[in-house]
């Protein structure tokens, strides 16, 4: 049933994108689905805009990524989004101290609203403005191993290790599953698995299939 | 005639003379907010004096003429500086009256002195009367001063709009007829010899008043209540038909068209008796040249040429049959009926071909509002507006002084733009320098008598001032409107009512929403830079609290379950009345974790579901888009997503272009990338629309009480207690 060539994937993995504004999520994001945002056509404002399909160890797995900014403000309804997310990407902006300091706080609400084993992982972002740099990355890279988090420096003006950011959290949540940490069928794990050939399982998201609009 | 006019000037000059005394009266009473106001009524009373003169001959060369006048500007320019600096800058100090007096004294002087250059002889009655009121002292006449105001404000702006209404429209259509006039017909006295035998008269007249309605409609398009000045639509109406691009080729072509067609119905009936249709076919053709020169500018080629082809036939048609009659059948009887047949038919492929014209110089303006709407709309994302004005004004002054008549025109096309930017200004704009800038150009508009264009602008920028002063004593008021007894619960309300009370507030934060500050948060997210966007969302989260508090603070769980059910009734009025807002606020409380994770009854999870497919966020809430946009006004959307739009806008596209085409001595390298600014524009125009309708509800004291203000809330980590509290929290998943 699902063999309809880029648009099969046996795993739908749901990500977050949370950070202070201005740090650069959706430029993250914009790096790593390069996908133009709002063209000019009116009809594509409905597309998804964070999504992608990925192939970890074989397997195609389409992420699906929700980036909320601009919305930051809105807290009541941002928290809900953390809700189900299997992956965090948390940023801060390494030439802004506060974004770092706030880092904490980010970390705080995506342990309470997110279920144990969300993979959080943690990108310093603007790496190519190293000028003015204001977070040393040994500093950065302690915060990160003291909390348990994935780290990396990246820029999302010269795609400098955006790639390997969205690939490598894929990867643990993988890994995650095979291990039996994470239940695919569970409905707040952030995954949803398809098995492949046969029908599609009941979390299987009803829009999932539906291609991408181009205008 | 004569006396009709003295009469006029004569109560004109006495409305100057009574509004000088009432400014009199205002700074001896130290009612000195209402200086401004009767700044105003002065400059329109002297204004209309002006007018009234200067309509009389005068010689404009003569020096006495001339001192007289710039008299008359400096001194009104004088009390005008005077009542704006003391309004706008010295509210706390003791008004100088020493220097008030001299300002209106100067003013005074200078409007006899106007007045008396009208011939003398002509108006002993004038003098008269004039002498009489000095004499009598208008001032002890004046009771009382509210009053005295409004009384002065209606009459002179009932009696001054229709005159200026009459003059503005008179002169701008005079200089936009007289700089390219249409050459009249030349049958025309034969016209009235030969009475037309025809109902096709009427349709050609039709099209001269559909003409007019046109030129009307423009009027409205470019104003967009935007112009609720006279002294502006004078401008306005330049503004529109000369209009940058092809505008004014066309508008003076289609009136040419009128002339055309009507001379064209005139000569075809002329020619049923003359046989002198070679000037007729003449005309036609006239008609064409004329219109291919147009048709290159805007027209849709298809239409165009079903018009045209029509007209070819029709005049084809009308040709054979005279040359008919001529070549063959010279002695018979003229077939009238055929003949009246061709020429209807003539008439009406004309018609047809002049309103497709008028058609598309009407759309291609609509076109060009959108631009200057786009423009007006997002500058801020390039200039300040403080920038944008000097520019204006810089380009102004050096339009202005030229004589030639397109200069002329951008220089009232920049006025004209200027008012608008300085109309759309957000009131936390409004800072002493800006207002500086502005004062000074009034200052100079008046010494060099642009009275009306002054008028305009400082009408416009005083009421711009009136809703900052307003604005603060408003937030003071709602601050201290804080006591609230709630003996109340949420159960004792109807839903609808509580659903109508929610909008009517959210409807008063979300209208004071100005789109400048949306656009500044997507780049700059300062809250004193978007104060209302700020207190908005504030309010969204208080809502959403202020919901899960009042189901949690529940200790049974038939309660809780009573308040959920309540809500969700709440949300269905609310969807009812197009508050997405709140809506969407009730749901994410409902939605959230320390409520969602207790137990519910099947009845209420199911139901749940249906209201959160309206806001579901697959396919970038594409649900909610298309609900969004089958709504009609009055509707409060969900900002969130407005806010997101333009974030990714903001981001997916560059700030700058390059720039390869710009000729070689233009020196920039980059060019502002206004694709990105449309796209900016059409986000928030659809806020822009929401904001036009207003939720009409009555207003319900006790249920506002009740809500008190959304304050009473519960913290994040108080609520995740009570939640777990009720339910403790089971062992983590696996």
């Amino acid at each position: 049933m699902s063999s309809s060539g880029q648009y099969s994937y046996s795993y739908i993995f749901k990500y977050i994108i949370i950070g202070d504004m201005g740090v650069g999520k959706s430029c993250l994001l914009h790096q790593f689905t390069e996908q133009k945002f709002m063209p000019d056509c009116p009809h594509t404002i409905g597309v998804e805009f964070g999504t992608r399909i990925i192939e970890v160890h074989g397997e195609k797995i389409k992420l699906q990524i929700w980036d909320t900014a601009g919305q930051e403000r809105f807290r009541a309804v941002t928290r809900s989004y953390y809700r189900g997310a299997a992956g965090a990407l948390m940023v801060y902006d390494i030439t802004r101290r506060s974004t770092y300091n706030h880092l904490s706080s980010w970390l705080t609400d995506t342990k309470n609203l997110t279920n144990p084993n969300t993979v959080i992982f943690l990108i310093g972002n603007k790496m190519d403005l190293e000028g003015s740099r204001d977070v040393r990355y040994d500093e950065a890279k302690k915060f990160a191993e003291e909390n348990d988090l994935i780290f990396v420096e990246a820029s999302a003006m010269t795609g400098e290790n955006v790639e390997q950011a969205f690939l490598e959290t894929a990867k643990k949540i993988y890994q995650n599953i095979k291990d039996g940490k994470l239940n695919a069928n569970m409905t707040e794990s952030g995954v949803q698995h398809k098995e492949r050939g046969g029908p599609a399982s009941l979390g299987d998201s009803s829009s999932s299939d539906k291609p991408n609009c181009s205008c | 005639m004569k006396t009709a006019d003295e009469q006029s000037l004569s109560h004109c000059f006495k409305q100057v003379m009574v509004s000088l005394g009432h400014l009199l009266d205002v700074i001896s009473k130290n009612t000195l907010e209402m200086l401004p106001g009767n700044g105003t009524i002065v400059l329109d009373t002297v204004c209309n004096v002006h007018s009234l003169v200067t309509s009389h001959d005068l010689n404009c060369q003569s020096s006495i003429v001339h001192s007289t006048l710039n008299q008359v500007f400096q001194s009104v320019a004088n009390l005008i500086k005077f009542c704006d600096d003391y309004f706008l800058y010295n509210n706390n100090d003791e008004v100088n009256e020493e220097l008030a007096k001299e300002c209106v004294a100067q003013v005074e002087q200078a409007v006899i002195n106007l007045v008396s250059l009208v011939d003398q002889n002509s108006h002993s009655s004038l003098v008269k009367s004039m002498n009489n009121l000095i004499g009598g002292k208008f001032r002890s006449s004046l009771p009382e001063i509210p009053r005295i105001h409004t009384e002065v404000d209606t009459s002179v702006s009932d009696s001054s709009e229709t005159m200026e209404n009459s003059f503005c429209l008179n002169k701008s259509w005079e200089s936009i007829t007289m700089s390219n006039p249409p050459s009249k017909p030349p049958l025309d006295r034969n016209y009235s010899e030969y009475p037309p035998p025809l109902p096709p008269k009427k349709k050609s007249l039709n099209v001269e008043s559909d003409h007019k309605a046109y030129s009307l409609e423009q009027l409205s398009v470019s104003s967009q209540g935007e112009y609720d000045f006279n002294s502006l639509q004078d401008y306005s109406t330049h503004h529109d038909t000369i209009d940058g691009t092809h505008s004014p080729q066309l508008l003076t072509h289609s009136s040419q068209y009128i002339s055309y067609s009507s001379s064209v119905s005139s000569s075809s009936q002329h020619v049923i008796s003359n046989s002198q249709h070679r000037i007729n076919v003449n005309q036609v053709s006239n008609l064409f040249e004329t219109n291919s020169v147009s048709s290159s500018s805007a027209i849709s080629g298809t239409a165009m040429m079903l018009e045209s082809a029509e007209v070819f036939q029709s005049v084809a048609n009308l040709i054979k049959f005279c040359d008919d009659y001529f070549l063959y059948n010279n002695n018979d009887e003229v077939n009238e009926e055929l003949a009246k047949e061709c020429v209807a038919q003539v008439e009406q492929a004309v018609i047809n071909l002049v309103s497709l014209v008028d058609q598309n110089s009407h759309s291609s303006l609509v076109k060009k509002h959108l631009y200057q709407d786009a423009f007006l709309t997002t500058f801020r994302t390039f200039k300040t507006p403080l920038e944008i004005i000097k520019k204006l004004i810089d380009r102004y002054h050096k339009f202005v002084s030229s004589s030639e008549v397109q200069k002329q025109r951008a220089a009232r096309e920049t006025f004209s733009f200027l008012v608008q930017v300085v109309s759309e200004l957000t009131v936390y704009e409004l800072d002493d320098n800006l207002v500086k800038y502005l004062t000074d150009f009034i200052y100079q508009l008046l010494s060099s008598g642009h009275f009306k264009p002054a008028r305009g602008l400082r009408v416009k920028l005083l009421a711009k001032y009136d809703c900052k002063n307003n604005e603060s004593v408003k937030n003071e008021i709602l601050s201290s409107l804080n006591v609230y007894t709630t003996h109340y619960t949420l159960l004792a309300f109807k839903s609808e009512h509580i659903a109508e009370q929610m909008t009517l507030l959210d409807s008063d934060l979300f209208i004071k929403i100005e789109i400048p500050e949306v656009l500044a948060w997507i780049e700059q997210q300062n809250e004193e830079k978007s104060p209302n966007l700020t207190r908005f969302t504030e309010h969204f989260n208080k809502v959403s609290y202020w919901a899960r508090t009042r189901i949690l603070e529940q200790n049974e769980a038939r309660d809780r379950e009573k308040y959920v059910v309540k809500f969700i009734k709440i949300m269905k009025h609310l969807r009812k009345m197009n508050n997405f807002n709140s809506y969407l606020g009730l749901l994410s409380a409902l939605d959230s974790a320390p409520i969602r994770r207790l137990e519910w009854q099947k009845h209420i999870t199911e139901g749940l579901k249906e209201y959160c497919a309206l806001i579901d966020s697959t396919s970038s809430f594409r649900a909610y888009r298309q609900a969004l946009a089958e709504t009609q006004p009055p509707c409060i959307p969900y900002i969130g997503l407005v806010l997101q739009d333009l974030t990714f806008v903001h981001i997916g596209n560059p700030h700058l272009l390059p720039c390869n085409e710009l000729p070689p001595h233009v020196q920039y390298k980059n060019v502002i990338n206004f694709s990105k600014r449309r796209q900016q524009f059409n986000i928030v125009q659809n806020m822009k629309r929401f904001r036009s309708g207003v939720h009409k509800f009555p207003r319900h004291d006790r249920i506002i009480e009740f809500f008190s203000n959304f304050d009473d809330f519960l913290s994040e980590e108080a609520m995740w207690q009570m939640s777990e509290t009720i339910k403790p929290r089971g062992k983590p998943k696996h």
